[in-house]
């Protein structure tokens, strides 16, 4: 496990360069919105998700993930090394966008508490974690290209959901304010329920995902 | 026994491997077969990256697919075309082998890179063919591995590329307990190094022989339409058409020497043999 989480991270200093720029790009945006906050919340930690996905690549080429399990390394742990350096990079992605966005907050707000700036992000890391986890199982069974594709529709799906849900939610006033009556009641149960189900989906994908490469021949 | 595939059986589309063969503690083992004959997917089956359909394979005396991180420390394998990324240097890999191999040799690795002209830093896409082939070996011997699944590791490489690998691979050998599997299309390379070969072709075993017998008792008869027709034929493997008449392999060279001294008789290499086994028609 210890050995390909530091062949990842290799790889992703050797892309240093580039990910440097990216931040550049986030701070810059930043700097030239007013109320852009948040940017680098998602900016950052959607990259960051973006590139563990794409470690499948590095390893895919010229059939190096074969390569690698005849190394002494499972294919059990390959997933498990996988979503491990999913979580440590989107993590510490989504640590360095949260200093980020506070420091901006305080420039442009100072009156502004910072922690308010703490449930939007963790929604973002909640989600693009979600969706990490989600196109694993997608790469791992059609391929890095195929998988990120899917990650993509995903997103576009999840967007569209939302935009749904926002729209229908103006047209169902009563049935919104009697939800939120319901959540606003049972607050401690409502956030378990959501973190239950959030773990038993990432369980179920990490499952799926090791299912798939236990048969998967290269 | 260290290798041991029993009857195992690969279905591909418009291909079956149907083999049985084993890699001896202590020997060299040569696979020797035509493109496409079934010597990549039996080294895969080996190295548990694909499932048998039926039969049995089992490497270090556990079914291929079963071995743990553990075991797999005690095996060092080349694929053709493939490695660590090409966006990986070697300066990079150098702490991942570190932390997969206990007996990782870091100081004779890096030595041995200096010795092949194989820079640190260089991100392994840059490398030549050579380079990258060299890399592939060296990352299989150095960590002191009991047996060695090699599947083309000189495949495009130079002479004198070639023959550091197979004095590196020589070297490897010298404690004597360790085992070597190696495929190549060069028979050159495997007549000086193997002890015993396979030979296979559209996935089935057509032969397996010691190196030495071969050299010393296969040979392979030229003769005139006449002389194949008055020839006991008890001892012939495989005959083929010629312009000439019919070339014969024998596994028996000194017993038609001695009783057929007017048949041009050639001693028997790899290559024949390959070649009579494959193209020829029985005897």
């Amino acid at each position: 496990m210890k050995g390909l989480l530091i062949k990842d991270w290799k790889l992703l200093k050797n892309q240093g360069r580039f990910y440097a720029v990216i931040v550049l790009f986030a701070l810059v945006v930043m700097a030239a919105s007013e109320s852009g906050y948040t940017f680098a919340g998602y900016y950052l930690t959607f990259l960051a998700s973006l590139f563990t996905l794409s470690t499948f690549s590095y390893d895919e080429e010229n059939g190096g993930t074969g390569f690698l399990m005849t190394l002494p390394a499972d294919r059990k742990t390959y997933v498990k090394e996988k979503f491990l350096f999913g979580i440590l990079l989107t993590g510490g992605s989504w640590l360095v966008s949260c200093l980020l966005s506070a420091v901006f907050l305080m420039l442009r707000k100072p009156g502004e508490n910072p922690l308010s700036l703490i449930p939007p992000m963790l929604g973002f890391l909640a989600v693009f974690l979600l969706l990490l986890f989600a196109a694993i199982p997608m790469i791992l069974r059609f391929g890095p290209e195929k998988g990120r594709l899917g990650l993509v529709g995903m997103i576009g799906i999840f967007t569209l959901l939302l935009i749904i849900i926002s729209r229908t939610a103006g047209s169902a006033d009563a049935a919104v304010e009697s939800l939120k009556l319901v959540l606003a009641r049972y607050t401690a149960a409502s956030v378990s329920v959501a973190v239950i189900l959030y773990l038993a989906v990432i369980q179920a994908c990490y499952r799926i995902s090791v299912r798939i490469m236990e048969k998967r021949e290269f | 026994m260290l290798v041991r595939l029993h009857e195992a059986e690969k279905h591909y589309d418009s291909f079956c491997l149907q083999c049985s063969l084993e890699v001896r503690e202590g020997y060299v083992t040569g696979l020797i077969g035509p493109n496409g004959a079934g010597k990549s997917t039996a080294f895969k089956l080996i190295l548990g990256l694909v499932c048998p359909e039926a039969g049995e394979v089992s490497v270090l005396g556990k079914t291929a697919r079963s071995l743990t991180s553990d075991d797999k420390e005690a095996v060092g394998a080349v694929l053709p075309g493939s490695g660590f990324s090409g966006y990986l240097s070697i300066r990079d890999i150098l702490p991942v082998l570190k932390s997969m191999y206990r007996d990782f040799q870091e100081e004779d690795f890096i030595k041995r890179c200096g010795q092949f002209g194989l820079p640190l830093d260089k991100k392994i896409k840059e490398f030549s063919t050579g380079m990258k082939a060299k890399l592939k070996v060296l990352t299989a011997v150095t960590h002191k591995a009991k047996l060695l699944v090699l599947d083309e590791p000189t495949a495009g490489l130079d002479v004198i590329a070639r023959d550091q690998i197979l004095d590196l691979l020589r070297e490897y050998m010298m404690p004597g307990d360790r085992s070597v599997l190696i495929s190549s299309h060069i028979s050159g390379d495997l007549e000086g190094l193997c002890d015993d070969f396979y030979l296979i072709d559209s996935g089935k075993i057509l032969l397996h022989e010691e190196t030495d017998v071969l050299l010393e008792s296969y040979g392979v008869l030229k003769m005139t339409e006449e002389q194949y027709q008055a020839l006991d034929k008890e001892w012939i493997l495989k005959v083929k058409r010629e312009p000439y008449g019919y070339s014969a392999l024998t596994g028996q060279r000194q017993y038609y020497m001695e009783n057929y001294p007017e048949i041009t008789m050639e001693k028997g290499s790899m290559d024949d043999v390959i070649t009579m086994m494959v193209q020829g028609g029985q005897g």
